[in-house]
């Protein structure tokens, strides 16, 4: 126990240690900021866009109320009627998309869920009838089903939606949808979500692989304990050798310390977009829900996903966050103990975390088996149920990646143990 | 001279810039053998995207039919021969891909999008934007006006295309941040070791030591430079069967613009050599101010993908250097221009080494 408080001590009093925590802690309030500005940009963007309709609308009804004038005089009654109806049809719309810009400004979300869940009940209706097109291509049936459940939940719990560049539907973007060309740029531009609550930035970042960076940059500021104290100028190992204290508390009291201050500052780092929320739009609600897959079923003709068939349910926030607490533990066990076994072999920090980096993403992206403990990087998609959906492989799931890493992590660390007491010369 | 070679050798003698190399001929050439091996694929993804728009167009065909027997009626008429005449262009484009005859592949893939827009236009089922359709029909004008068959520009093994995809996927953001932090752990190691003390004592002026520093990382830079683009023109140069003005590939622009391949090439060369450039005197201006190796990792990691973040949000400017940290982009943004942008980076180079140099004259060492 001593061995390990004066490790941690040690790591406390390096100058190195503070300066890189406090740049972290700077780089996330940066996002933290960057990603507000666009956000409050993006909402003051559709305010914008819904200002020109009603002038757009009013040129309109003037001209036409000028052009029935004219049919007037002509005594053509047919042709003024048609043209007043014409007018009710601008004025209606000048009413609406004002009362849609106010509702924008106000934030009054109630309106505007109302009004979205009006409007999709035709395509939940009439799902072979009624189609959502973005230019020529069709929306998919899953996603519609979801963004009509994600508004039904919204609106239940009169909870904040993210922001999105749209002043239309808001869409929830799904794996279903296959867009290729402007229809992708157009689709991504109006479905890309921005949250400005604190939870919500956090599931934002998330999705983002916030957290796999966060560890490894946490890796790399604690994980070099031994290194450090085993390269050509700085033998301070060799101090160690001759007191009378095992090699095994050593090494315990080493790893463990490193993992403690990684535990903490990938938490911390998590809490920061939650605490700059405080100062801004808040931390918002717990309730709000989070899509998960339920894959697909295989057919006759192979494996292929079903919109109109394949389900899905949501899971509220706090439920998110329980299982992505526990997976950080974890997963952050499992990264510490890869990079603590390539610290104790390559001594240069930032070797050993290029390396981290480069087979991490060759796991995440190469190998695609539930025995692959790198597919389970992606935090949310495997909560969500998307990697397994998209891969065709159920049994990628949640449980299996705690049990893998647990496994696997325990495993690095003996290696690393047996490596760090046969090693002649650390 | 030697002092040059010196500085050389170190950075060599880590290894750590070795084994990159190493690592980057390795990953251009598997995936110049893994577009080889999934040459065919082109093919059968052709075949099947194809073939999903022949089943669109088949299964209107039939309400058609289906509707004309129920209702005689002159607008569904029009609409069913417009569907049989798609039908059968699209069957003969399925063929020319098939036989390989790229040629007619090109002029039957423009007949099938004319009668597709048509189609469109009259209600029918085919599911590709009118403003992809257009794009892709000058696309194919100009390959026939230059002799050139379609490329796949993510599996092809033409040189100049295979050359972009690299350039792509290593000129990069990340790609820089790598090279990067290898390169500044000569910097940052000889102020954590103590070894700067010594050469500090030898009769060399600071400024000097510096600019010493500063070339002999840019060379190692450069060199790496040399080998992408090498490597990834000479192997499918070599191993690959190309037509005679594969370099006058068209490439399309952001605004929609092409541009040949080559030329294509020669800025995503010479941005690339002034990147490097700027890269590398931010590496000595921060490995020489901080002067600790995970401090200067960690400013060069948020910088790089902060700058990224910034980019992939929309934010374009090109007096932000940094921008044109992503080669493949900077080429083919139009708003760029290439004297603009390799004077900034020239120039920001320069200064920043300058205040290097001014900032370490007279600093003691700890």
């Amino acid at each position: 126990m001593r061995g390990f408080l004066f490790e941690c001590k040690k790591v406390v009093k390096k100058k190195t240690t503070l300066i890189a925590i406090s740049l972290s802690i700077l780089a996330a309030i940066g996002l933290y900021m960057f990603n507000h500005s666009v956000a409050e940009d993006i909402e003051q963007g559709n305010i914008s866009r819904l200002e020109s309709f009603p002038e757009i609308f009013l040129n309109f009804a003037n001209e036409t109320k000028e052009e029935k004038e004219k049919a007037f005089v002509a005594g053509d009654t047919a042709k003024a009627e048609e043209f007043d109806r014409d007018i009710d049809h601008y004025q209606e719309a000048i009413v609406n998309y004002e009362k849609l810009k106010k509702s924008f400004e106000e934030e009054d979300w109630e309106t505007l869920y109302e009004k979205d869940f009006n409007e999709m009940q035709i395509f939940i209706d009439d799902p072979n009838g009624a189609v959502y097109k973005i230019e020529e291509q069709e929306l998919s049936n899953f996603t519609i089903r979801a963004t009509y459940e994600e508004i039904k939940i919204l609106k239940e719990n009169k909870s904040k939606p993210f922001i999105q560049n749209t002043i239309y539907q808001s869409f929830l973007p799904t794996i279903y949808d296959d867009f290729t060309g402007s229809s992708l740029e157009q689709w991504e531009s109006e479905t890309k979500r921005y949250g400005r609550e604190g939870f919500s930035f956090l599931i934002q970042l998330i999705q983002l692989l916030y957290i796999p960076a966060v560890v490894l940059i946490g890796c790399f500021i604690f994980g070099n304990n031994i290194s450090t104290e085993a390269t050509k100028k700085n033998r301070g190992m060799n101090l160690y050798k001759v007191l009378p204290y095992s090699r095994l508390k050593l090494f315990f009291a080493k790893y463990l310390s490193g993992y403690m201050y990684l535990l903490v500052y990938s938490m911390v780092m998590m809490a920061i977009p939650l605490i700059c929320s405080l100062f801004t739009n808040g931390l918002g609600s717990l309730e709000n829900p989070i899509l998960v897959y339920e894959g697909s079923q295989p057919s006759l003709f192979g494996n292929s996903l079903n919109p109109m068939v394949d389900q899905f349910h949501f899971i509220d926030y706090r439920e998110y966050f329980w299982k992505v607490i526990l997976f950080l533990a974890v997963f952050s066990f499992f990264m510490y103990s890869i990079y603590f076994l390539l610290a104790i072999q390559i001594k240069s920090a930032t070797i050993s975390l290029i390396l981290l980096g480069t087979i991490t993403y060759l796991g995440m992206t190469h190998l695609v088996s539930k025995f692959n403990p790198f597919i389970y990087t992606d935090f949310h998609k495997i909560i969500t149920g998307e990697t397994a959906t998209l891969t065709y492989n159920l049994e990628i799931t949640y449980t299996t990646g705690l049990i893998l890493y647990l496994l696997v992590g325990i495993a690095l660390s003996l290696i690393g143990y047996i490596k760090f007491r046969f090693k002649r010369q650390l | 001279m030697k002092l040059f070679l010196f500085e050389m050798k170190k950075t060599l003698y880590t290894k750590a810039f070795t084994l990159f190399i190493l690592l980057t001929v390795l990953f251009i050439s598997g995936l110049y053998i893994k577009n080889t091996i999934q040459q065919d694929m082109i093919i059968v993804n052709k075949v099947q995207q194809f073939s999903e728009h022949r089943s669109d167009v088949f299964r209107d065909i039939q309400q058609y039919r289906h509707l004309l027997e129920e209702l005689p009626d002159a607008k569904t008429e029009k609409k069913l021969q417009a569907a049989l005449n798609l039908y059968g262009e699209i069957n003969e484009l399925i063929q020319s891909i098939q036989e390989k005859q790229w040629d007619n592949e090109l002029q039957t893939e423009m007949n099938v999008y004319q009668s597709a827009m048509e189609y469109q236009d009259m209600e029918g089922t085919f599911d590709v934007n009118q403003r992809d359709m257009q794009e892709m029909i000058l696309l194919n004008e100009e390959l026939i006006k230059k002799g050139l068959p379609k490329e796949d520009l993510n599996l092809s093994i033409e040189p100049s295309i295979f050359m972009k995809k690299i350039i792509t996927l290593l000129l990069n953001p990340f790609g820089f941040l790598v090279l990067l932090l290898i390169l500044g752990i000569s910097v940052t190691k000889e102020f954590e070791e103590k070894n700067i003390q010594m050469v500090y004592a030898l009769p060399i002026s600071r400024p000097y030591y510096i600019l010493n520093k500063f070339v002999s990382l840019m060379s190692l830079g450069v060199c790496w430079l040399f080998i992408v683009f090498s490597i990834s023109f000479l192997l499918p140069f070599i191993f690959t069967s190309t037509t005679e003005n594969s370099f006058s590939y068209p490439l399309t622009s952001t605004e929609g613009n092409f541009i040949t391949s080559s030329h294509y090439l020669k800025e995503a060369i010479i941005y690339s050599l002034f990147y490097m450039i700027f890269s590398v005197s931010i590496i000595i201006f921060f490995g020489f101010l901080i002067r600790n190796t995970i401090i200067t990792s960690l400013i060069l990691v948020f910088l790089h993908i902060g700058n990224f973040i910034v980019l992939m949000n929309g934010f374009v400017y090109s007096r932000n250097p940094l921008t044109y940290g992503m080669i493949d982009f900077a080429v083919l943004n139009d708003e760029n221009q290439l004297f603009f942008g390799t004077s900034l980076l020239a120039g920001l180079s320069v200064l920043i080494i300058i205040i290097s140099i001014v900032l370490n004259k007279r600093r003691g060492i700890r």
